[in-house]
């Protein structure tokens, strides 16, 4: 509002001055000159052509032209002047005009009188030139002629008469009549004599100036008197007077336009003053924005430079305007030096045109452009570098140019060519890490076949050790003594008599002995065959999977359950079995059976740690579904919550003495026979279920 | 004081001596330049400022027959410029035959004439156009005809339109017609290079013709640029001319029919004598057949004598050399 009101009256007094001073300058100086330069030029020609009059009238002009051309300019001066300027009031042009017409009116006057003078003095100069040469005839004349002298005194009287009129042409010389007629007497009594023309024509010359004069000097009298001079002045004063009016109200138009101007310049003033305050604020935040900007600047300078990152910056053109000394070292070159696109001069040939044709997609879609690529810096070796743009957007979202970022990373990437050496090394480390960990699978697989092994071996060695077969070895060194008479001996002797009985209690003690290890062998034989199983299956671990066959699930559960029959004996675990009747299932009977082992065994550990009696073991086989499910459930320590999830992770155990592989492999084993195994803890304490499904239906079958 | 006034009057005359070298300095150089000073008559100019599109159109205006009513007569007709700018008769045959009441002026120089007419009745040549074309024994026609006839052109409609923003008026006709007579000047006469300095070429003859051209007093009359044509004189001031030849018409009465005053009558304006020698016969009435006949009119009704025979020769002699150039070529 205030803002409007200051502007309002800006414009108001602006168009005051300007309004002011048009009205000021509409008599303008060049209006007022034209019309003094008239005036002036009239009056100056109305004196020429009076003068004029004069000098005409002394016979001091020799040739009237130049009165034709006074008239001409004199009409033409007051046509300028007939044209008042335009500030004039319709009271002062009417003056103008009256002036003007009066004027015209004089000279209309004076052009009549001015013509009948010019032909009179024409005819009086004529007289008065021809004069002297009409005396000069006479004169040579007159001797010859009878009675000349008296013409000659005549003559010479009338010349006086004609000369006296020239030069006093006031008053008419006194009997002029009388004396002109004695000539004109003269001739009509001499009318017969030669020189009777020559007279007539010196009378009517002479009667001429006498007569002529007078009129000339009237006429030159009355032009002279004509008041063309009063009224030049009577329109010189109506202009003066226009004039100072025209003065009077320029003098208070300018003092009008002091007072304006003076506001205005006050304004001005203010507005100066405070647009200089608020410059000055201006320019101090301004100073300060630039203290800071040069801090930021600065600490960006400093960072650039500090920055072990190459660092440029382009034009919107895609010229470089900055580098950082970093991108020197890195590129070799100093690319803000250098016109043209030099940079791509340093690309390695390989990466060349593809980095180009992206820089070119990047910078035609005005987006960031990142990849990595290498340099072939001149005379320097080649290095890899990571390059980052990004567009910089001025506020109104025009790109002004690209920042970007060099990294090289040419030690990176030789970290990266050694990290794969050794990511190489680590995979053929781990590959073999791979295979002592079959191995430790096949040891602890086998290790546990081991066990039973033993103690069949054991059973074996005992039995064999305490065998009866030395007994008979007795037998028969008594027989071998008593050869001669053996029969009386088996019959007469009290030792012989003894043998035949002692001989059968043997053959029953061997026979049962025999059976004993057989069974033993057997189970042994079994053992062997399973180490052979788990050796063929860690084969199969690096082979193919292992060969599936038609097995029953519960033969297999059995055979777990007496692998572990000692352990399972020796801990006073009781094993209760729940064998749904369920059809052979088609499976790598080895790998199932290593995971039942493994599964029995943590069992028995689990009843083992809980140091509690009766100790159990739940072991069930059920169908559904077209899964058979095979649950070990035990009574023993339980799992865990939090643990429930890692039991799988290779390397958990919870035991001193475990390598936490058991488990783990078991998982695995179950996931290569299309299973899976499950576990179940209601938390430590509450024992633990662990439930192995297989397909029944393999997808062989 | 004596010494002051000395002191003074050598001031002055080093003034003006610097004065008259300045200004006649550049002059001196081309003798052509310098004009005999104090000689009564003014050499012509060798050009006036005008406008050439509308001398263009005034030229055809002037040859052009439809200004007269009957498409017969030009203002050409009368004043044919291979002629001195007259049709070299006594009086001037108009349309239908008809004769003009006085002698046909040359129309050559016409513009620095003071007023135009025999009796002056026009002030200017614009006002001139009016009688020819008006008059019933010249051109006989009216200006509504004239404007007619022209807008009827489609080549003057142009014409007018480029010289003119308001085209074909009356005045601009008179306007165009005036401003091609402005442009019809002679200069370079002999008379003229003489006045300019050339003493060689006017003969001893035509000099003394001069001089007593001036010492007679024809130069009283006869004086300016034109050798007249800047005033009235009244014909047979020393003697009765029109008694002597009788006949007295109206046209005779000159001046009186434009002015009614007694003191006007056979009052006529002193004609101007370039190229005199082509522009005969002379006088109003056309009375004078020869150069001699005229002068010697001139010297018994003006002066009141007769010449010496001789004295007519010698002032032919310097009438003749009064013949100018018109666009470089001599007027024959």
């Amino acid at each position: 509002m205030r803002r409007i009101a200051i502007i309002s009256a800006a414009v108001a007094l602006v168009s005051a001055v300007g309004l002011l001073y048009f009205k000021m300058t509409a008599f303008s100086d060049t209006e007022h000159e034209r019309v003094q330069k008239a005036l002036w030029r009239l009056k100056h020609l109305d004196t020429i052509f009076n003068e004029g009059v004069l000098q005409a009238r002394f016979g001091l002009v020799d040739n009237y032209d130049d009165f034709h051309a006074y008239d001409e300019e004199l009409r033409s001066l007051v046509e300028i002047l007939n044209q008042p300027p335009e500030p004039i009031d319709p009271a002062g042009r009417a003056a103008i005009e009256a002036a003007c017409n009066q004027l015209v009116a004089l000279w209309q006057e004076r052009q009549v009188l001015f013509e009948r003078f010019k032909s009179q003095n024409a005819m009086l100069a004529n007289s008065r030139g021809y004069l002297p040469v009409a005396l000069g005839e006479l004169a040579a004349r007159l001797g010859q002629v009878p009675g000349g002298r008296e013409l000659e005194a005549i003559i010479s009287d009338v010349t006086r008469l004609t000369l006296a009129r020239l030069s006093s042409p006031d008053e008419l010389p006194a009997n002029a009549a009388a004396r002109m007629q004695k000539l004109t007497d003269w001739c009509s009594t001499h009318a017969d004599s030669p020189e009777a023309r020559f007279v007539a024509s010196l009378v009517r010359h002479a009667q001429h100036i006498v007569t002529g004069s007078g009129e000339v000097d009237g006429l030159t009298r009355t032009l002279l008197a004509l008041p063309t001079p009063a009224s030049i002045d009577r329109l010189s004063q109506a202009y003066d007077r226009e004039v100072s009016k025209d003065l009077q109200r320029i003098r208070q138009y300018r003092l009008l336009l002091y007072v304006v101007s003076f506001l205005l310049v006050t304004g001005i003033g203010y507005t100066f003053l405070a647009l200089h305050a608020a410059n000055n604020r201006l320019e101090q935040r301004v100073e300060e924005r630039t203290r800071d900007l040069a801090r930021s600047e600065e600490r960006f300078r400093t960072l650039c430079v500090a920055s072990p990152i190459g660092i440029f910056m382009n034009d919107a053109a895609g010229r470089c305007v900055y580098t950082n000394p970093a991108l020197q070292t890195i590129s070799g070159i100093v690319l803000e030096k250098s016109g043209g696109e030099p940079w791509s001069d340093i690309l390695h040939p390989e990466d060349r045109n593809s980095v180009l044709a992206d820089w070119a997609v990047a910078t035609r879609d005005q987006q960031a452009f990142a990849r990595e690529f290498r340099l072939q810096p001149p005379q320097q070796e080649l290095r890899w570098v990571s390059s980052r743009t990004a567009p910089v957007q001025a506020g109104d979202g025009k790109i002004t140019g690209f920042v970007g970022t060099v990294e090289n990373i040419t030690e990176r990437k030789r970290a990266e060519a050694e990290l794969e050496v050794v990511h190489k090394q680590l995979v053929q480390a781990s590959r073999q890490a791979g295979m002592a960990e079959v191995a430790t699978g096949v040891l602890h697989n086998v290790g546990n076949v081991l066990n039973s092994v033993n103690v069949t071996a054991t059973l074996i060695f005992d039995q064999l050790r305490k065998s009866p077969v030395l007994d008979l070895e007795r037998v028969a060194a008594l027989l071998r003594e008593q050869e001669a008479n053996i029969g009386a001996f088996l019959t007469h002797d009290p030792k012989g008599q003894q043998i035949a009985p002692f001989l059968g209690q043997l053959a029953d003690l061997l026979k049962q002995e025999n059976r004993n290890h057989l069974q033993e062998i057997d189970s042994l034989r079994k053992n062997i065959e399973h180490i052979k199983g788990i050796v063929a299956m860690q084969q199969n671990y690096a082979k193919v999977s292992g060969v599936p066959e038609l097995v029953d699930v519960a033969d297999l559960v059995e055979d777990s359950l007496r692998m572990n029959a000692s352990a399972l004996q020796r801990h006073h675990v009781e094993i209760i079995r729940e064998y749904a009747r369920i059809p052979p299932i088609n499976t790598d009977k080895h790998k199932v059976l290593q995971i039942l082992v493994n599964l029995v065994q943590n069992a028995k550990n689990a009843c083992a740690e809980s140091g509690q009696a009766g100790k159990r073991l739940i072991v069930r086989v059920a169908n559904g579904g077209g899964v058979v499910k095979i649950s070990v459930t035990d009574n023993g320590i339980g799992i865990p919550t939090e643990n429930l999830t890692r039991i799988f992770g290779h390397g958990f155990t919870t035991r001193k003495n475990g390598h936490g592989f058991g488990l783990h492999s078991g998982a695995l084993a179950a996931r290569e026979v299309s299973g899976s195994l499950t576990c179940h803890s209601d938390g430590p304490g509450h024992g633990a279920t662990f439930v192995l499904e297989l397909p029944s239906q393999t997808p062989d079958s | 004081m004596k010494i002051i006034h000395l002191l003074a009057s050598l001031a002055w005359l080093a003034n003006a001596t610097l004065l008259i070298q300045c200004h006649a300095a550049p002059d001196t150089n081309n003798p052509a330049l310098v004009i005999k000073a104090r000689e009564p008559i003014r050499p012509i100019p060798q050009s006036v400022p005008l406008d050439p599109r509308k001398v263009a159109l005034g030229k055809k205006l002037f040859h052009e027959p439809m200004l007269s009513k009957d498409n017969t007569v030009s203002c050409a007709t009368c004043h044919d410029l291979r002629k001195g700018g007259t049709d070299q008769l006594a009086r001037s045959i108009g349309i239908n035959g008809a004769t003009g009441p006085v002698n046909a002026p040359t129309v050559f120089n016409s513009g620095f004439n003071f007023k135009h007419f025999w009796d002056g009745r026009a002030d200017t040549l614009e006002d001139q156009v009016d009688g020819p074309t008006q008059a019933n024994v010249e051109m006989g026609g009216t200006w509504e005809e004239i404007l007619a006839k022209l807008q009827r052109s489609p080549e003057y409609v142009a014409s007018f339109k480029q010289a003119f923003p308001d085209g074909i008026q009356r005045k601009n006709i008179k306007q165009a017609i005036a401003e091609f007579e402005r442009s019809l000047i002679t200069p370079n006469s002999r008379f003229d290079r003489f006045l300019r300095g050339d003493d060689k070429t006017l003969n001893d003859d035509e000099k003394e013709g001069y001089r007593k051209f001036k010492t007679y007093g024809c130069i009283t009359c006869h004086q300016g640029v034109n050798v007249g044509g800047n005033m009235f004189q009244p014909l047979g001031l020393m003697g009765d001319y029109f008694g002597d030849r009788g006949n007295v018409t109206k046209a005779d009465l000159g001046r009186f029919n434009v002015t009614g005053k007694e003191e006007d009558k056979y009052l006529f304006k002193v004609p101007g004598l370039r190229n005199v020698s082509l522009t005969g016969p002379y006088f109003h009435d056309g009375s004078a057949k020869t150069l001699e006949e005229a002068v010697n009119t001139m010297g018994r009704y003006q002066l009141g004598r007769d010449l010496p025979p001789e004295d007519v020769r010698q002032i032919v002699k310097f009438l003749k050399s009064l013949t100018g150039e018109y666009n470089g070529q001599t007027l024959e």
